[in-house]
């Protein structure tokens, strides 16, 4: 179930409220795990007992690091690694086996072979968010949670179950036991939701369509103006998507007394590809950088080990996207081009005009999303061809058809990627802007639902028999 | 002070927005059947284990949900809106044309499908030793292309008829690109040519395939209440209806229809269909898997049709020159068009569909 479905908003979401704030303070994590165990296991109802099982040996575990970390950091060590490693099989075996077992296979190693499960919604991100906790609590950056349910809300957690932030324990251990659900939180959670929901629906799927309309143009229809356009919906499709779901993320915490860390801050305004990491998907950069490189090593052992520790988490980072190896070329690619910022291209880039690091930035993130959006390599290049002017024409009438079609939908989704308005907005006083948040909401919520059912509708041309 | 009551107002906007929809919907009737859509909506999923446990009962229920979803239409028309409010020229493929003229955008197709659609044709003539008649009818967005909004696009179907034209050579193409090149052909509401389009595909067959000279027809309205399928699919239900016309010969016809259940009409007309939404099947009952047609036409010819919808409104006007004439729709039909040959050595073989239908249709694989 996706936050922007009618059977989340109208029929997933109210109940939940209404059982929430129904129950006194102490039974609250209970219940919050109870629904968030209904909406993980309501695409699949047999993963509920995945989830049951990560709960509880991270639990488990969990206690025994906490018991001995003092007194026998050998022993605390031990379990530390084997939490750790029975994560890393709970995601290694539903994510790649199939993945290990195609590439296998076709080199000729046939002893094991394709199972084709479904892959457990969200097992990237809460395997992520889980093995914080056993990590943090070795490290005695948290201590010990006594309460199973609260552990259980933890995990499960549905507001951020399937598509992050991916919020370690210890930014959230507080509120788990000692959080007071507010007015101005609601407030604040309700206006990130309507905000999140919007650009999911309203930007993301409708730059997602015109995507997808390029990108099935038959050749002697392509065109670099098109191509051009194509990618640069797909970047703002994925952008918004994201951060709309992140949005979607943070205000639904808020609404149950939650603050998670911001995921998003404005990428595409980045003058450099260091820059644009430190604002993209930002949790699960906190994450590698915490969990993988600095154990690693970091920077202080020189550079060659700095280079090598780079390079693996940018690989891990592209694995972790999906089990393709596009995804591997994609991580790849970002290890490379950060490698260089890394060498010498910062410092060219801030002597020269600030304007080309943006363009710069744009370029190669663009390029890397033809990739990304693609699991075939070879299609990619095909597309990458296209942008630079193997296409059948350089402009073309469907290429001013798509122009001309979402030229408003374009310039509202590069505005909305800056934070232009929000500068704007601040120009005024806040009192004078508040009274129009109301109508902004409701205005929303009734345009996205309108989007959201007109997704289904359907109608055949001809009678079906 | 003032704060407070914003953000209470807004609270109260999102929960009474959230729950009273969520509360509607759990008590509205629910229908079984979307007129504006032409489908039966989705039942509610199976309750039993292996559904819940095995299945996709989350998009079963999903769908289910958004299918009977309270107030649907108003819905899809806020959607269609919007979308004008944005600036958009189209909504779900269908532009907003001049004179409020909704058209049918063609954006893909499948050029492999194509290319074994004429090799079908090809082939299929020359096994059974027909000459083919091959009547491809250009869509609104190449005839009524002078009512497409500035920036719209499609497909060039002129280029693709051209190929048809060199690749069945060895058959009778029947080209209406100079014939159908005004809106006025088409409904303004619906992707099928109208009753006025289609006596100049009646004319051009007199000419290519009959040599004869055409009859004269006069149009009567029988109803103006037709929103057709571009109205459905645009969401732009503030579209004013249209005519749709029954057609008269100037030598009165008389004419019976058998079907493949064996029901039978005695007219090429179903009045009965001016009552419901998809008005178009007026014109001879719509989508069958075979439809016979008797007349008393002044002629002993015959012919074996295979279709699309938009040979059921060139059937009053060819109905004056045939005095059998069996249609078949491949979508539906089981047996083989060869054998319908084979009882009828006299008769003229049409191919009728229109070019959309015709480099999307996986179907004339099924001639055999």
């Amino acid at each position: 179930m996706v936050f922007s479905s009618l059977t989340f908003l109208f029929a997933y979401l109210p109940a939940v409220l209404l059982s929430y704030y129904i129950v006194p303070r102490k039974w609250r994590n209970l219940v919050l795990l109870l629904v968030s165990l209904f909406f993980y296991g309501w695409g699949e109802p047999i993963y509920v007992l995945l989830m049951l099982a990560s709960i509880t040996f991270n639990f488990f575990f969990g206690k025994a690091i906490g018991k001995y970390r003092d007194s026998d950091r050998e022993k605390a060590k031990k379990y530390l690694i084997a939490c750790i490693v029975m994560n890393l099989l709970l995601l290694g075996f539903f994510k790649y086996w199939d993945f290990l077992a195609g590439n296998l296979n076709a080199i000729g190693l046939t002893f094991i072979k394709p199972l084709h499960l479904g892959l457990p919604i969200g097992i990237s991100f809460y395997t992520f968010q889980t093995m914080s906790y056993p990590i943090d609590l070795y490290r005695h950056d948290t201590d010990p949670q006594k309460s199973y349910i609260s552990f259980g809300a933890y995990v499960t957690m549905f507001p951020q179950l399937i598509a992050g932030p991916i919020v370690r324990y210890r930014d959230i251990a507080k509120m788990l036991d000692e959080r007071k659900e507010n007015i101005d939180q609601f407030y604040a959670g309700v206006l990130r939701f309507t905000a999140g929901l919007a650009k999911k629906v309203l930007l993301a799927n409708s730059a997602g369509a015109v995507w997808e309309s390029i990108n099935a143009l038959p050749a002697a229809e392509t065109s670099v103006v098109s191509a051009w356009i194509g990618i640069l919906c797909f970047t703002f499709q994925i952008y918004f998507d994201f951060s709309g779901y992140s949005d979607m993320a943070i205000g639904l915490g808020r609404m149950f007394g939650f603050e998670f860390l911001e995921n998003f801050n404005y990428p595409y305004i980045s003058s450099s590809i260091t820059e644009f990491w430190r604002r993209w998907h930002m949790s699960l950069s906190y994450w590698f950088r915490d969990y993988v490189y600095i154990p690693l090593g970091g920077n202080r052992k020189g550079l060659q080990r700095q280079i090598l520790n780079l390079m693996i988490v940018w690989l891990l980072t592209g694995f972790w996207h999906g089990a393709s190896w596009n995804f591997v070329l994609w991580g790849v690619f970002y290890g490379i081009v950060l490698l260089f910022e890394k060498l010498f291209l910062l410092k060219v880039l801030k002597k020269a005009p600030k304007w080309i690091g943006h363009v710069y930035t744009m370029l190669v993130v663009m390029l890397a999303w033809v990739v990304f959006a693609h699991t075939d390599l070879s299609v990619a290049l095909h597309y990458i061809g296209m942008l630079f002017g193997g296409a059948a024409s350089f402009a073309n009438g469907a290429s001013l058809f798509y122009l001309r079609n979402n030229l408003v939908l374009l310039v509202v989704c590069a505005i909305a990627c800056t934070p232009i308005a929000q500068k704007a907005g601040s120009l005024f006083s806040k009192e004078k802007l508040q009274p129009f948040y109301p109508v902004l909401v409701l205005a929303g919520l009734l345009i996205c639902t309108a989007f959201i059912v007109d997704a289904s509708y359907n109608p055949f041309l001809y009678f079906r028999f | 002070m003032k704060k407070k009551r914003i953000e209470t107002i807004t609270i109260g906007i999102f929960l009474v927005f959230v729950f009273v929809f969520t509360a509607v919907n759990l008590f509205a009737e629910k229908k079984e059947f979307s007129e504006n859509e032409n489908r039966t909506l989705a039942p509610f999923p199976a309750l039993t284990v292996s559904n819940i446990f095995g299945g996709d009962f989350d998009t079963q229920f999903e769908t289910w949900f958004s299918d009977h979803f309270v107030a649907r239409d108003t819905w899809i028309e806020t959607k269609a809106v919007s979308r004008r409010m944005m600036g958009a020229i189209e909504n779900n493929n269908v532009f907003y044309g001049k004179g409020r003229r909704l058209i049918q955008q063609f954006s893909t197709y499948n050029p492999t499908l194509f290319e074994n659609n004429i090799a079908y044709i090809d082939e299929f003539c020359k096994e059974n030793g027909r000459r083919g008649n091959i009547l491809l009818i250009p869509d609104a967005c190449y005839g009524a292309e002078s009512a497409l909004p500035f920036g719209a696009w499609n497909i060039d179907e002129s280029r693709l008829l051209d190929t048809v034209c060199e690749e069945l050579s060895d058959q009778t193409v029947i080209d209406l690109r100079n014939a159908l090149n005004d809106p006025h052909y088409y409904f303004r509401t619906d992707h099928h040519w109208n009753a006025a389009g289609a006596y100049e595909g009646y004319k051009a067959i007199c000419r290519e395939v009959l040599q004869i000279e055409p009859y004269k027809f006069t149009q009567t309205p029988v109803s103006d209440d037709f929103r057709g399928t571009m109205f459905s699919r645009s969401g732009a239900f503030w579209t004013r209806p249209e005519t749709l016309e029954r057609i008269d010969c100037e030598r009165p016809v008389r004419a019976t229809i058998l079907f493949e259940d064996g029901s039978r009409m005695d007219s090429l007309y179903n009045d009965a269909r001016l009552e419901t939404k998809d008005k178009y099947t007026y014109y001879i009952d719509g989508n069958h898997a075979y439809t016979e047609i008797h007349t008393d036409a002044d002629s002993e010819r015959t012919a074996v049709i295979v279709k699309d919808s938009y040979a059921h409104i060139l059937m009053p006007y060819l109905v004056s020159e045939y005095r059998t004439i069996k249609l078949v729709d491949l979508r539906y039909y089981q047996g083989a068009v060869s054998a319908l040959l084979q009882e009828m050595p006299q008769a003229d073989l049409y191919f009728i569909y229109s070019l959309n239908t015709f480099v999307t249709d996986s179907s004339l694989g099924m001639l055999w």
